[in-house]
């Protein structure tokens, strides 16, 4: 294969990777069920328009016009979004907790559960015990650092709380083996620990607020990436039968695996994720082994452009830089070739260098007391 | 007070345009949802009219409930008005009417009162020649109930009747001009309300609608080819959209975004509150209805303020007797408030004060 064909295709495979990429969001939305929200979209004023929303990072809903109708009037509503502590924080779970700060600043009480009895069940630490030592050193002061208001956030580690499976024995008759089995497959309930986390643990966690002790049923909201979809559908439906409100949910797309545009950045591969306590050099060597969406040959990029799309540097950007006008100045330069990956990967590193040195002053600020107004320890007897 | 002695200067933007010209115009001046079959059938057909110097005969037609006039009838007139001048510039002849459906508003076996409803057709047609005088609107109205009385159109009524309700494609599109909850009824009444509203359009060449008589028009046009007839032409205006409302109810509505209220209706939807009906809408009324309404930044949107903004600027056309149509951009909506406030001023201008006096 001469070079010009080796060129072609490898852009050609990189093309394609695009369209598997856009098909997947799409796919999965249709195959889902869930809504566009391109209407909300166009008709959400620009006070409404979070950065998520606004670069198409959240994809799609399932009654979301609940949540709107409480930010119109300026009324509180919930969100629940849980956590497994069995790595620490990387820059995935930032497009998380970037997302729960601006429904917090919409009036979103946030519900933080960090499931350490998740991570046992499903062998991702050796002990209840490590990954609860985890979430009280690491993942805690970590997501405190991204500024959440203490008033309107409550955090808790599941095996601390021990009144949240009083309320997951109490739904678990709600569910049946048989209906289980369909929504998540066999392959995610082979121990009994993972039979009742997801048939009953999960739910209660989702419905909790909505207990007379939190104020009674409102609207909550589950911002989620695809994959935890099942949970929320099942919650709607337990929801329903129990006469609360049905959940709503937000589906956000993960963030890229530094390695493969296809994959999502995980805790458990360090080479694929960027950890909110990397150091510089860190940063800078996972940014520069990256993925990109330019051709290997200069002149050819120069030619044919980048395809920021497939780009994993450029997702950092992406994701994660607040300048509107920046990041869609360096898309199109990207794609019109002006950009070389080495200049992308050397912006790239200057900023999620700042962010996360920034990220990990703020953590270094956290201290016991600080987390103590965050944790929750309501005591539940309504249900008993 | 005559047309004539109204105090404003006469404007020079009156150049004749080609139909062409005038249609593009149309496209893209933000008030126009649509044309059918399209643009360039209606392009080609008035060309063809101004060669062969065919007369065109425009129609409007309007049923109407107990809650009174609403402005959005006014748009309609307004419209058909300077549609009918600017063809009348390009030296073609043309007719214009205003149906006003007195036998199509008592038709649903709902409707309570049936004979105060047929007496209000009078009070309409009566109103509607004050406005015509008033602002010199070259249209006339015409009652429909005198406009079936002729055998010939009784005949092709059943004619057609029994084609539409036999053709698959037909029944579709006139299912889609029923609400879910009126489907059964009207099935049962063999779409009466339906067929009559597509034989009248197909008296005419050029019909101006809301949106969602697009479907009566393409079951005309179904039925027309059927019969051999000439294809009927429709211009749809924006949907009409209640007012008062934020942007949240256009999100949890998208059947209303679409295709809109009943324009002529003030009840539609049980949104009449949310109206602007006159003679009943005060001025201050009006003014708390559009500062709580949403008025979106883009030309596509559902914006009622806008609505009443073109509306104004047609009223204030006619009397000053410029027939050019308008074009807007989404610029004007930029400083919402002070949007708001000129379309206030307007309103009170050249509708409010000129009309408060002919209801």
């Amino acid at each position: 294969m001469n070079n010009s064909a080796k060129i072609n295709q490898e852009y050609q495979e990189k093309l394609r990777l695009k369209d598997r990429i856009v098909h997947y969001y799409r796919s999965q939305a249709i195959k889902n069920g869930l809504q566009d929200l391109t209407r909300i979209k166009a008709y959400l004023p620009e006070k409404y328009q979070t950065l998520h929303l606004k670069r198409d990072l959240i994809f799609s809903h399932l009654g979301f016009e609940a949540i709107l109708e409480m930010i119109s009037k300026g009324k509180e509503f919930t969100v629940v979004s849980g956590l497994n502590p069995s790595s620490p924080l990387h820059l995935g779970h930032k497009v998380l907790f970037d997302i729960l700060l601006d429904l917090q600043r919409l009036g979103g009480r946030i519900f933080i559960p960090l499931t350490n009895d998740e991570s046992f069940v499903d062998g991702k630490v050796g002990s209840l015990s490590q990954s609860r030592k985890t979430a009280y050193q690491e993942i805690i002061p970590s997501i405190l650092a991204f500024g959440f208001d203490s008033a309107k956030t409550h955090l808790y580690v599941l095996s601390d709380y021990p009144e949240i499976y009083n309320l997951a024995m109490s739904l678990s008759r709600q569910i049946s083996i048989k209906e289980l089995e369909t929504i998540f497959g066999n392959e995610c309930l082979t121990n009994p620990g993972q039979i009742f986390y997801r048939g009953a643990v999960q739910l209660a966690q989702i419905l909790l607020p909505q207990l007379p002790e939190f104020g009674g049923p409102r609207p909550t909201l589950i911002p989620v990436g695809i994959d935890q979809h099942p949970y929320v559908l099942l919650a709607r439906d337990i929801a329903k039968r129990l006469k609360l409100m049905s959940p709503s949910e937000l589906v956000f797309k993960f963030q890229p695996s530094l390695r493969n545009p296809e994959a999502k950045m995980s805790g458990s591969k360090p080479k694929t994720a960027i950890y909110l306590s990397d150091s510089e050099e860190t940063i800078r060597e996972k940014i520069n082994k990256a993925f990109t969406g330019s051709i290997s040959a200069l002149k050819a990029h120069q030619k044919l452009g980048g395809i920021p799309e497939v780009c994993s540097v450029f997702a950092l950007l992406y994701y994660h830089h607040p300048d509107e006008d920046l990041v869609e100045k360096l898309y199109d330069d990207y794609r019109q070739g002006k950009i070389k990956a080495d200049e992308l990967k050397n912006l790239a590193g200057d900023f999620i260098v700042s962010l996360v040195s920034e990220h990990q002053k703020r953590k270094q600020q956290i201290g016991k007391k600080q987390t103590k107004k965050f944790i929750l320890n309501r005591p539940l007897k309504s249900f008993l | 007070m005559s047309v004539r002695n109204r105090p404003y200067p006469p404007m020079n933007n009156n150049k004749r345009k080609t139909p062409e010209e005038i249609i593009n115009i149309l496209k893209s001046g933000g008030y126009c949802y649509g044309f059918q079959p399209d643009r360039e059938a209606l392009t080609s057909y008035l060309a063809a009219c101004k060669q062969k110097k065919r007369p065109i005969k425009l129609i409007y037609g309007e049923t109407y409930d107990q809650f009174g006039i609403t402005i959005d009838s006014l748009k309609y007139y307004f419209f058909l008005s300077l549609f009918h001048r600017c063809l009348e510039n390009q030296g073609i002849e043309v007719e214009s009417s205003v149906m006003v459906a007195d036998r199509a508003s008592v038709l649903n076996p709902l409707v309570r009162d049936k004979d105060e409803l047929l007496g209000q057709a009078k009070k309409r047609v009566a109103f509607l020649n004050k406005i015509i005088h008033f602002y010199g609107l070259p249209i006339k109205p015409v009652l429909m109930s005198d406009f079936f009385r002729g055998k010939q159109l009784q005949n092709q009524l059943k004619e057609i009747s029994s084609f539409a309700i036999n053709s698959k494609e037909a029944l579709d599109l006139l299912e889609k001009t029923v609400l879910k909850n009126r489907l059964k009824q009207e099935k049962q009444s063999g779409f009466r309300y339906g067929i009559e509203a597509m034989v009248t359009a197909m008296q005419f060449n050029i019909k101006i609608g809301p949106p969602r008589e697009q479907f009566y028009d393409r079951a005309s046009n179904i039925v027309a080819k059927e019969f051999k007839q000439e294809k009927l032409h429709s211009v749809y205006l924006r949907p009409t959209h209640p007012l008062g409302k934020d942007f949240l109810f256009f999100i949890s509505h998208p059947e209303i975004e679409e295709y809109g209220l009943t324009p002529y209706k003030a009840g539609s939807n049980q949104l009449q509150n949310y109206r602007v009906i006159l003679g009943k809408t005060t001025l201050d009324d009006l003014k708390q209805l559009i500062d709580n309404s949403f008025v979106a930044n883009n030309l596509k949107l559902a914006n009622p303020v806008f609505d009443l903004y073109f509306m104004a600027e047609l009223a204030q056309k006619l009397l000053q007797k410029d027939f050019s149509f308008p074009s807007y951009k989404e610029d004007l909506f930029k400083n919402d408030v002070a949007f708001k406030e000129d379309t206030i001023n307007k309103l009170r201008r050249y509708i409010f004060s000129q009309i408060g006096g002919l209801i």
